[in-house]
């Protein structure tokens, strides 16, 4: 159960706009850092946990 | 800023950057924030951390029993988070051994691109400390990389860069003045600007003739030009103004 499911941390741009539960995920990846590139295909199947922070 | 956040975290889950359309997404009100992406792509929930637990059970219950990338390469994996270089020893181990099994070997040529880019990205970014007069950070930079067995691609640079560095008049002085140069940075990360002027300045008398002196001179300046040695971080006034108010600002000369 450990590797079932990926988490994942993202560092945010700016928000806006309305929360869009039920919709396809867009996860516009700029740049991975402590991993090789995960693509969407790879992450299909998995539950996705995910965390998001900003630089200030 | 993130590595400098990596390098001391040290998370075991992946971290990225996006351009924003998932935050737009879930319209993240605040920082942090979290959300749940089940099985099958669709967002499962978006909300405060700690809310989303029976999202994420639902997910995991309906998720893939087996981790992203195959077992071959867990220990790499893993490795990868903390030592690139063992990560890469290893995964040469595997791959000129012949021991890729054919459905793996598109993971793994993504591990080596990774890992060669890594080292490539380090040699880079140690040419441009170099060029700006940090010997130190040039060094630490490079030194795993021009050092591994066996050889990244760009090991044999880096072993160059060393060399050329070594070569330096003052090298030692230059190293030396590195690390002090380091800890008035350090400083200064944590708002102790008093402090990090000391640190910079002690750096510019003590290494003087040195690139780092002048480096650390020109630091100490900026400090003072911007009024911010004697910043008070609990203080109204301070925080307000971004630098240090009348009634903390010290005087300072360089």
């Amino acid at each position: 159960m450990k590797h079932a499911f990926l988490a994942l941390a993202l560092w945010a741009g700016s928000t806006l706009a309305s929360a869009q539960v039920g919709d396809k995920a867009e996860l516009d990846v700029v740049r991975w850092y402590n991993t090789p590139p995960i693509s969407a295909e790879q992450m299909l199947g998995h539950g996705v946990m995910v965390e998001v922070f900003r630089t200030w | 800023m993130v590595e400098a956040w990596l390098k001391r975290m040290k998370p075991t889950y992946p971290i990225a950057i996006t351009r924003g359309a998932f935050e737009r997404q879930i319209n993240v009100p605040h920082f942090p924030y979290s959300a749940v992406i089940g099985p099958d792509g669709k967002i499962a929930f978006a909300g405060n951390a700690g809310m989303g637990e029976g999202a994420l059970d639902e997910a995991m219950a309906r998720s893939k029993k087996q981790p992203l990338w195959p077992k071959s390469l867990a220990k790499i994996n893993k490795l990868m988070l903390g030592d690139s270089v063992k990560a890469y020893a290893e995964l040469r181990k595997l791959v000129d051994g012949g021991k890729v099994a054919e459905e793996d070997r598109p993971h793994v040529e993504t591990f080596v691109a990774y890992l060669e880019g890594q080292a490539q990205a380090a040699l880079e970014e140690a040419r441009g400390f170099r060029d700006k007069g940090f010997v130190f950070k040039a060094l630490r930079r490079i030194e795993p990389y021009s050092n591994a067995t066996p050889p990244f691609p760009a090991t044999a640079d880096g072993q160059a860069l060393r060399k050329e560095l070594e070569a330096l008049p003052e090298y030692k002085k230059e190293l030396s003045g590195g690390e002090a140069y380091l800890a008035a940075e350090a400083l200064e990360g944590e708002k102790e600007y008093l402090e990090a002027f000391e640190g910079y300045k002690s750096v510019a008398k003590k290494f003087a003739g040195t690139r780092i002196a002048e480096n650390a001179r020109a630091q100490a300046e900026r400090l003072r030009t911007d009024g911010l040695p004697g910043f008070a971080a609990a203080c109204d006034g301070c925080r307000k103004g971004g630098r240090a108010c009348d009634k903390h600002r010290k005087d300072v000369k360089l």
